[in-house]
């Protein structure tokens, strides 16, 4: 099996530069930038041919002894190796995304899950990628949970603020609404929630925006916006103001400890009333309705 | 959404060449980041620099999804292509390469200047002629 030389150094901060630039001249096919300590910085490079280790050890050793006579007063360098087996990477990070039962109803896997579902199971398929809401993060299933409460009148249009990789679109889709929108002002998420919606059969209901609250008009039913605590605190009045008289507001995104500020932000702007806060670990979701 | 980092990953890699072999492969399978995703975007985003060697800080999120920031190309390449050579020298004391002026020096302390970390442009220039003479070059 081939076998890949990683070569670690542990130098002084003005000769990273230098010293990343020797290593890919030697054949390194990168180099990864690791915390070192106050006066150093830790590099990792990877030769592709373990064999080769004593001549890049030989070539490296007598540049870094140069350094040290044209800088007697950096500290000491470290140099340590290791031999690293070839592995399926393209293929191995997906191990980490299992299947997960977020709801009774709904199962949230990736598209090369082959899990087998249960009755009346309803799977969500989410390529992870660049845009945030891959199923694993309790904000996200917070969310869905109280989606599933606030949707079981069918029909209702729903907006999803921050939609990230449109996984809570997709369910408000699946969960019986008329018309969803999902915006994010983030291009990378855009591109993976309209892959995600389309994977899933719900472009006709989902529809996918780049660009923010403030660009729309429209009034909804039901908002959900996971997004984080300083958009949250921003956007009160666009969120309650683009809901429907008794219309329903679903934040997320909230630590414990700022739940109670955050309630009395959203309640001090005189149009909603609170219905529910709901706790998973450390993360909080506030439920409000329009007056 | 609800964005929480869970670690970030400094690379130094080909523009356009990203592929999961080392160092991508094992700096961010590690933490579950969608290899070919990344290298999909990167080779995207750097492309037309192929041939360079660009810094890249990933961000990965707590429920690994992931985004990404690339820097500008480190200060050996510049210096490298200021003074016309392919290579640095191997024991920079003994051997020097090539020559870069004072005014290079500060063409590339200015477009390095926001990566840099340093106070102020003095700060910047005695970083880059470092690297220069770490390199075997001569200022002049």
């Amino acid at each position: 099996m081939k076998r890949w030389l990683v070569v670690e150094l542990l130098i002084a901060k003005e000769i990273g530069e230098a010293v990343s630039n020797f290593l890919i001249e030697m054949g390194a096919t990168g180099i990864e930038e690791l915390d070192g300590d106050l006066k150093r910085e830790r590099l990792r490079a990877y030769f592709p041919r373990d064999e080769r280790k004593k001549r890049i050890l030989g070539v490296l050793r007598r540049y870094l002894k140069s350094l040290k006579r044209l800088f007697p007063g950096h500290p000491p360098a470290q140099i340590g190796t290791a031999s690293l087996p070839e592995q399926d990477w393209g293929e191995n990070w997906k191990r980490f995304f299992k299947p997960v039962q977020v709801t009774p109803r709904f199962l949230v896997r990736p598209p090369w899950s082959r899990v087998r579902l249960k009755r009346g199971q309803i799977p969500i398929d989410i390529t992870p990628g660049m845009a945030f809401g891959t199923g694993t993060h309790a904000t996200t299933i917070l969310c869905i949970q109280a989606l599933e409460e606030r949707l079981k009148r069918k029909g209702q249009s729903v907006l999803d603020v921050g939609t990230g990789s449109a996984i809570l679109s997709i369910i408000a889709a699946k969960l019986g609404a008329k018309e969803v929108w999902g915006i994010d002002i983030d291009g990378a998420a855009v591109e993976n929630a309209r892959v995600n919606v389309e994977r899933n059969g719900v472009s006709d209901i989902v529809k996918i925006r780049k660009g923010s609250i403030g660009s729309l008009q429209k009034k909804f039913d039901v908002i959900v916006a996971n997004i984080d605590l300083k958009s949250l605190r921003r956007m009160r009045r666009s969120l309650a103001g683009r809901l429907k008289n008794l219309g329903v507001l679903i934040l997320s995104g909230i630590l414990g400890g700022e739940k109670e500020r955050i309630r009395l932000h959203y309640l001090e702007t005189g149009l909603l009333r609170w219905v529910k806060t709901a706790q998973e670990g450390e993360w909080v979701c506030l439920t409000f309705q329009r007056k | 959404m609800a964005k929480k980092v869970a670690a970030m990953v400094k690379l130094q890699i080909q523009a356009g060449q990203a592929n999961p072999s080392p160092p991508v492969g094992p700096a961010l399978g590690q933490h579950g980041v969608n290899i070919m995703e990344f290298c999909k975007a990167f080779n995207a985003r750097t492309q037309g620099q192929e041939g360079m060697i660009i810094p890249v800080v990933i961000t990965i999120y707590s429920d690994r999804s992931f985004s990404f920031v690339t820097k500008t190309p480190p200060a050996s390449v510049l210096l490298k292509k200021a003074a016309k050579i392919v290579k640095g020298s191997g024991e920079p004391n003994r051997n020097k390469v090539g020559k870069v002026t004072g005014d290079q020096i500060r063409e590339i302390a200015q477009i390095k200047f926001k990566d840099l970390n340093a106070v102020d442009m003095e700060g910047a220039i005695r970083t880059i002629e470092g690297t220069a003479r770490s390199m075997g070059l001569e200022i002049g």
